[in-house]
C-alpha cells in the first residue's frame, strides 16, 4: 500500500479552508483559487479506497468522518465532478459571499455522504441547511429573503426530526452507526429519520420548499441546490431504506405530481424544479424496490439526472441572466439569440426524457425493467403504467418548456440581451458532454455502481420503447399545445399550506401567548402592585398615626408636664416650703396606709 | 477538601471592592473606565490561579476557612469544585466584557456605575464560592442592591418599574430562602454546606425545604410562571446589566439547585422532579413562542433566555449524567452566547438608537461584519453544530430521551422554535428594506476586541468541549451518586420530654413512612 492508498484527505477539507480565508483575500486572483478544491476533490475521490477514516472522539461519542464504501464512493465522485462544473459556471460572480456559501454547501454535502455515524451526518446536514439557505438569500431580492426563511425553517424541521430519530435510535439500539434500517421492521425512530430524509429529498407533500426555493436562488445557487441538496438526501435514503415498499408508493406519487405541475408551471426554473421532483420520484421507486438492479438503476439515474438537471438549470439561469426575465409567457424566440443554450437545453431534455444514447436512458430502463417484476405494494404492470405516464408528462413539460422558450414568438419584445460569460457556456458544454458520454458509454458509470449490471443496455426492445416514448410525447404535445400555453399564474401548491401553518402558529400561539403574557404583566402591575402600594399606604398611615403617634404623644405629654413644671417655679421660699411639706405629708400617708 | 496555599477566592472577592475604593479618587470618566478595565483584567489574571484546579476529584479545592460568628456557627468558608469553578470562571469572563460593552453607553454617573458593577461582581463570585450557607445567603442578597441600582439609574425609559418588579420578585423568593437557611442550621447543626450535605434529613422536612428553596431559585432562573420580571428587567437594564442578568445572575438559580436543592434534599428533589420538569418544558416552549412574537431584540434574547434556562433546569432534574453534564456546560455556553448577543444588540443600538427590528434593517450590505457577528451568535443561539450551545443541548436531549421517550419528544420542538425566533429577526436585519444602515460604520477596534473573544469561545467550546467535561465529571458523578440510597434519620418521640433517634435504612422505607413515626 503506497502513501496515497493508505492515507485519506477528506474532500471537504479544502472547500472549508478556502471558504474561511476567501473573505480576507484581496485582488482579482482569488477567483482562480476557486478551482483548487474541486480539482483536488476529483483527484482524491478517484484515488479513494474503501475504508473507514478520520475517527474522532467528540463528547464521548466516536464520530466517523470518512467512510468510503461502494455506496458512498460513486456519490463523492459525482459530487467532485459537479463541483468543478458548478465552480466553472459561477466563475464570473464577483460576490465573495455567494462563493463562500457555495464552498460550505459543497463541503457539507461531501461530509454528509462520507459520514459513518448519525452524529456526523447530523452536523453536516445542518451545515447544508444553513449554507443552502444563503444561496437563496444572497439573491438579495425581497421575495428571496422571505422564501429563504421558509426554506430554512422547513429544512430545520428535517434536522429536528433527524435529531429526534437519532436520539431515539440510540436509546433503543445503543448505536449511532449510520446504516440500513430493517425495511420489514421499521420502528418509530426509523420513520422519524425517513421523514427527515424525505423532506430533503422533496418527497410530496414535503417538496414545496424546493419548488419555491430553487427559482428564488441565485443563478449558480440553483444549480448547486439541485446537485448537492437532493442527491445527498437520496444517498441517505439509499443508505438506510433500500427495499422499503413505502418508497415505491411515495416515489410514484412524486413522479406523477412533479410531472403534472411541470406541465402547467410558468416559471422556467420552477418547471425544472418540478421535473427534478418527478425524476426524484423515479429514483425513490428504484430505492424502494428490493432489487440490486433497481438500486443500480437509481444510482445511475442519480448520476445522469445530476448532469442533465444541472445543465437545464444552467441553461435557464443563462436565459434569466441574459433577458432578466423568468416567466415563460414573457419569453420566446430565443433560439436565434441564444442558439448554444437552446441546443444544450434540448440535450438536457433528451437526457431527462430517457431518449436512447442520452444519459437518462440506462438508469430509467433498469428501473422500469425491475418495476415490472414487483408485486407489492403495487403490481408491477400498474407501477409501470404510472411511471410511464409520469415520463410522458415529463416529456410534455420538457417539450413545452423548450418550445415556448426558444421556438415561439414571445408576446413581449426582448431587447438587446446581456451577453453570457464564457465560463457559463463552458460549464454548460461540459455538462452536455457528460450527458452524451454517459448515454453512449454507460459502462463509464457502471463501474462505479455497487453491483455489476446484468444484461445489455441497448437491446432492440429497449431502444424501441426508448424512442417510442419521446415520439409519443412530441405527438401529444402537437395536439395539446394550445392548452399548454404559458399562463400568468402558478398552480397552487403546498407552500400555501406551509404558510398557513406558520401563520396559524404565529396568530394562534405566539401572538396570543404574548398577549396573555402582557395581560399577566398588566394584572401584576394593576392588581398586585396597586395592592402592594395600598398595603404600603396603610402601613405608612399606621406607622405615622399609630406607632409614631403613640411615640409623639408620649413626647408631647412629657413636654406638657415640663411646661407645667416650669410654671410651678415661682422663686419664693414660702411656696417651695409649702410644697415640700405637702409632698412630705403625701409620702408619709402613702407609707403609713400602704 | 484541598486547602488553598494562597487565598485566591478571597482575592477574587476583594479585588473588585478595592477597585471601588480606587474609583472614588478618580475624576474624569475616561480615567474611571480605564481603571475599571484594569481592575477587571487584573481580576481575570488573578483568576488564572484557578487553572491549578486538580481534575479527577470531586473534592472542594482552594479552601479558605475562618471562624466568623462562632456563637451562631457561621464561618467564612470558601471553596470551589467542578461545578462552581465554571461559574466563577464565567463571572470573571463577563467582568471585562461588561466594562468594554459599557464604554460609550454610560455617560452619566460613571463612577457610581462602575462601583455598582464591582460590588455586583464581588457578590457573584461570593455566591459561587461560598461553602457556608449563611455566607451564601449574604452574597445572594448582596447581588440585589447593585442590580437594582444598575437598572433604576442607568436603564431605559421604564426602568423604575422594571427595577421594582425585579427586586420585589427576587426579595420574595430570598425571604423564603432565609427560612430554609435557618431551618437547615437547626436541623443539621451547622451552616457548613459540606457538613449539611453529609447529613440526612426527614423526608417531610426535605420536601418543605426543597419547595422553599425551589421557589427562590425558580424566581432567579427564572422558570415559568415566575418569569414576568424577566422581559422588563432585561429590556430596561443597560447593556452591562442585561449581560450580567442573563449570563451570570440567571445561573445563580440553577447553581442553587445544584449546590443546595439536590444535595440537601435529594428525596424531595426526586419527588418534585415531575413538577420541575413540567415547569422546565413549559419554559422551553413558552419562552420560544413568546420570543417568536417579539419585535424588540432585547426581548427576543430575554425570552430565548427563558427557553434556554428551561433546558438547563430540565437537564438538572433528569438525574442522569448526560443531563447534568448538559445542564452545567449549557450554563457556561448560554452565558457566553447570550452575553454576546446582548453586546451586539448594544452595538446596534449605538448606531440606530433602537432595539426594534424595524430600526435595524438591511444591515448585510452596509455593515457586513456586524451583521455577520449577529448571525454567528444567532446560529450559536439555536445550537448549530460546531457551536457551544450544540454540546449542551445535545447532552440534555440525550439525557431526556434516556429518561423518557415522551419527555425528549416534548422538549425537542424547543430546538426548532429557537431556530425560528433567531432566524426571523436575523433575516430581516440582514436583508430587510429599506435599509437603516446606509450611513453606518462597521465594527470599530474596541467592538471587535469586545466580541471576538466570545466568538472564539463559542467555537472552541463547540468543537473541543472535552476538557470542560473532564473537569466537571467527578463533581457531577458525586452529586448523582449522592442520590443513591442514603441513611435517613427519623425522630421517634417516646414521651413529651425526650426523643429517641431511630435509624432507618434506605430511601424506599423512608418514603413510605414519611418524616416521623
Amino acid at each position: 500500500m503506497n502513501l496515497i492508498e493508505g492515507s485519506f484527505l477528506h474532500p471537504a477539507t479544502l472547500f472549508v479552508i478556502l471558504a474561511l480565508i476567501l473573505p480576507f483575500l484581496r485582488g482579482g486572483f482569488w477567483r482562480v483559487l476557486l478551482f483548487i478544491p474541486p480539482g483536488a476533490a476529483i483527484f482524491l475521490t478517484l484515488h479513494a479506497h474503501v475504508g473507514v477514516y478520520w475517527e474522532v472522539d467528540y463528547v464521548g461519542q466516536a464520530l466517523v468522518l470518512g467512510r468510503v464504501d461502494t455506496l458512498s464512493l460513486p456519490f463523492i465522485i459525482l459530487f467532485a465532478f459537479m463541483s468543478f462544473i458548478c465552480t466553472t459556471f459561477s466563475f464570473h460572480v464577483r460576490d465573495k459571499a455567494q462563493h463562500v456559501a457555495a464552498l460550505f454547501f459543497m463541503a457539507a454535502a461531501f461530509g454528509s455522504v462520507l459520514a459513518g455515524d448519525y452524529w456526523t451526518l447530523y452536523m453536516f446536514w445542518q451545515g447544508m441547511t444553513v449554507s443552502s439557505s444563503f444561496l437563496i438569500w444572497l439573491d438579495r431580492e425581497k421575495d428571496a429573503s422571505k422564501t429563504g426563511f421558509l426554506y430554512m425553517m422547513f429544512l430545520l424541521l428535517s434536522s429536528v426530526l433527524l435529531l429526534a430519530g437519532i436520539l431515539l435510535r440510540q436509546r433503543a439500539t445503543g448505536s449511532f452507526i449510520f446504516g440500513p434500517a430493517e425495511s420489514h421492521l421499521m420502528w418509530h425512530y426509523d420513520y422519524l429519520i425517513l421523514a427527515a430524509f424525505a423532506i430533503n429529498a422533496a418527497v410530496v407533500p414535503l417538496h414545496a420548499w424546493m419548488t419555491q426555493g430553487l427559482p428564488k436562488a441565485t443563478i449558480p445557487g440553483a444549480v448547486l441546490l439541485s446537485v448537492f441538496g437532493i442527491k445527498t438526501a437520496l444517498y441517505a435514503m439509499t443508505r438506510c431504506f433500500v427495499g422499503l415498499e413505502l418508497l415505491i408508493v411515495l416515489g410514484a406519487i412524486m413522479a406523477l405530481y412533479g410531472a403534472v405541475y411541470a406541465v402547467f408551471s410558468n416559471n422556467i426554473r420552477r418547471i425544472i424544479a418540478y421535473l427534478l421532483v418527478a425524476q426524484g420520484g423515479v429514483m425513490v421507486v428504484g430505492i424502494g424496490m428490493d432489487s440490486k438492479m433497481a438500486l443500480d438503476g437509481a444510482i445511475f439515474l442519480a448520476y445522469a439526472q445530476t448532469f442533465y438537471t444541472a445543465l437545464l438549470l444552467m441553461a435557464m439561469g443563462s436565459v434569466i441572466y441574459a433577458t432578466k426575465e423568468e416567466l415563460l409567457g414573457k419569453l420566446g424566440n430565443l433560439v436565434r439569440k441564444l442558439p448554444f443554450v437552446a441546443v444544450l437545453t434540448v440535450f438536457g431534455l433528451l437526457g431527462l426524457c430517457a431518449v436512447p444514447f442520452f444519459s437518462g436512458f440506462p438508469g430509467i430502463s433498469l428501473i422500469f425493467e425491475e418495476a415490472l417484476k414487483i408485486q407489492n405494494p403495487i403490481s408491477g404492470p400498474f407501477l409501470l403504467i404510472l411511471l410511464g405516464l409520469a415520463m410522458i408528462l415529463m416529456l410534455l413539460g420538457g417539450v413545452r418548456l423548450s418550445f415556448f422558450l426558444f421556438w415561439t414568438k414571445s408576446a413581449e419584445q426582448q431587447g438587446h440581451l446581456k451577453p453570457l460569460h464564457r465560463n457559463m457556456v463552458v460549464a454548460m458544454g461540459m455538462a452536455g458532454a457528460f450527458c452524451l458520454v454517459q448515454g453512449i458509454f454507460p459502462e463509464v458509470i457502471y463501474r462505479h455502481l455497487p453491483y455489476p449490471v446484468e444484461g445489455r443496455t441497448f437491446t432492440s426492445f429497449k431502444l424501441l420503447i426508448g424512442f417510442l416514448f419521446p415520439a409519443a410525447g412530441v405527438v401529444l404535445f402537437i395536439f395539446l399545445h394550445p392548452l399548454l400555453k404559458p399562463r400568468t399564474h402558478e398552480l397552487p401548491d403546498f407552500e400555501h399550506l406551509y404558510t398557513l401553518v406558520g401563520r396559524a402558529i404565529w396568530f394562534g400561539l405566539s401572538k396570543p401567548l404574548a398577549w396573555m403574557d402582557g395581560i399577566w404583566t398588566e394584572i401584576y402591575r394593576t392588581f398586585f402592585l396597586r395592592a402592594f402600594y395600598f398595603m404600603s399606604r396603610i402601613t405608612d398611615f399606621f406607622d405615622r398615626k399609630g406607632i409614631d403617634g403613640a411615640v409623639n404623644q408620649t413626647a408631647a405629654s412629657v413636654m406638657f408636664l415640663s411646661r407645667m413644671s416650669t410654671r410651678l417655679q415661682s422663686g419664693r421660699l414660702q411656696d417651695q416650703l409649702a410644697r415640700m411639706m405637702l409632698l412630705a405629708l403625701a409620702v408619709f400617708a402613702l407609707v403609713w396606709f400602704w | 477538601m484541598l486547602e488553598a496555599h494562597f487565598p485566591i477566592l478571597t482575592c477574587l472577592i476583594l479585588l473588585p471592592l478595592l477597585g471601588c475604593l480606587g474609583v472614588l479618587f478618580l475624576k474624569s470618566p475616561l480615567t474611571v473606565r480605564c481603571w475599571a478595565l484594569g481592575v477587571s483584567l487584573a481580576e481575570m489574571l488573578t483568576g488564572l490561579f484557578l487553572l491549578q484546579f486538580k481534575m479527577g476529584t470531586s473534592d472542594f479545592q482552594f479552601i479558605e476557612s475562618a471562624q466568623w460568628v462562632s456563637a451562631w456557627g457561621v464561618q467564612y468558608f470558601l471553596g470551589v469544585d467542578g461545578i462552581s469553578v465554571f461559574m466563577v470562571a464565567l463571572t470573571l469572563l463577563m467582568f471585562p466584557f461588561c466594562i468594554i460593552c459599557s464604554w460609550t453607553s454610560i455617560l452619566t454617573r460613571v463612577k457610581e456605575f462602575y462601583i455598582c458593577l464591582f460590588i455586583l461582581i464581588s457578590a457573584l463570585i461570593g455566591v459561587f464560592s461560598a461553602l457556608d450557607l449563611f455566607l451564601f445567603y449574604l452574597f445572594w442578597e448582596a447581588v440585589l442592591i447593585p442590580t437594582y441600582l444598575l437598572i433604576s439609574l442607568w436603564g431605559g425609559r421604564e426602568r423604575d418599574l422594571a427595577a421594582l418588579k425585579f427586586i420585589l420578585y427576587t426579595l420574595a423568593g430570598s425571604a423564603l430562602l432565609l427560612v430554609a437557611v435557618i431551618a437547615f442550621r437547626m436541623e443539621g447543626g451547622s451552616f457548613s454546606i459540606p457538613n449539611l450535605t453529609a447529613h440526612a434529613y426527614p423526608v417531610q422536612f426535605q420536601r418543605w425545604m426543597f419547595l422553599i428553596m425551589a421557589l427562590a431559585f425558580a424566581v432567579k432562573v427564572p422558570l415559568f410562571p415566575f418569569h414576568t420580571w424577566l422581559p422588563a428587567a432585561y429590556e430596561q437594564a443597560p447593556v452591562a446589566g442585561s449581560i450580567l442578568l442573563s449570563a451570570v445572575m440567571a445561573k445563580m438559580g440553577a447553581y442553587g439547585f445544584l449546590r443546595l436543592g439536590l444535595p440537601l434534599a435529594p428525596e424531595a428533589a426526586q419527588f418534585f422532579a415531575p413538577l420541575m420538569i413540567g415547569m422546565s418544558v413549559c419554559s422551553i416552549l413558552y419562552g420560544g413562542f413568546l420570543a417568536f412574537a417579539q419585535s424588540n431584540l432585547k426581548k427576543i434574547i430575554a425570552y430565548s433566555s427563558l427557553g434556554h434556562m428551561g433546558f438547563i433546569i430540565l437537564g438538572i432534574f433528569l438525574f442522569n449524567l448526560n443531563g447534568a453534564q448538559g445542564a452545567l456546560i449549557q450554563m457556561v455556553n448560554h452565558g457566553i452566547t447570550t452575553g454576546a448577543l446582548f453586546a451586539v444588540a448594544g452595538i446596534l443600538h449605538r448606531r440606530s438608537q433602537s432595539y426594534e427590528i424595524s430600526g435595524n434593517l438591511g444591515l448585510g450590505r452596509y455593515v457586513p461584519a456586524l451583521m455577520g457577528l449577529w448571525g454567528f451568535f444567532a446560529f450559536a443561539g439555536f445550537a448549530f453544530p460546531g457551536t457551544n450551545n450544540f454540546v449542551g443541548e445535545f447532552l440534555i436531549l440525550a439525557g431526556a430521551f434516556e429518561k423518557n421517550l415522551w419527555l425528549g419528544a416534548v422538549a425537542i420542538p424547543g430546538a426548532l422554535l429557537a431556530a425560528a425566533y433567531m432566524l426571523r429577526p436575523t433575516q430581516k436585519m440582514a436583508w430587510g428594506e429599506p435599509s437603516t444602515a446606509t450611513k453606518w460604520r462597521d465594527m470599530s477596534v474596541r467592538e471587535w476586541g469586545c466580541v471576538l473573544p466570545m466568538a472564539f469561545l463559542v467555537l472552541y467550546l463547540g468543537l473541543a468541549p472535552t476538557f470542560c467535561l473532564k473537569v466537571m465529571n467527578p463533581s457531577l458523578k458525586h452529586l448523582l451518586e449522592a442520590f443513591g440510597p442514603r441513611t435517613a434519620v427519623t425522630l421517634s418521640m417516646d414521651n413529651h420530654f425526650s426523643a429517641n433517634l431511630t435509624i432507618e435504612n434506605g430511601l424506599n422505607n423512608n418514603s413510605e413512612r414519611g418524616g416521623g413515626q
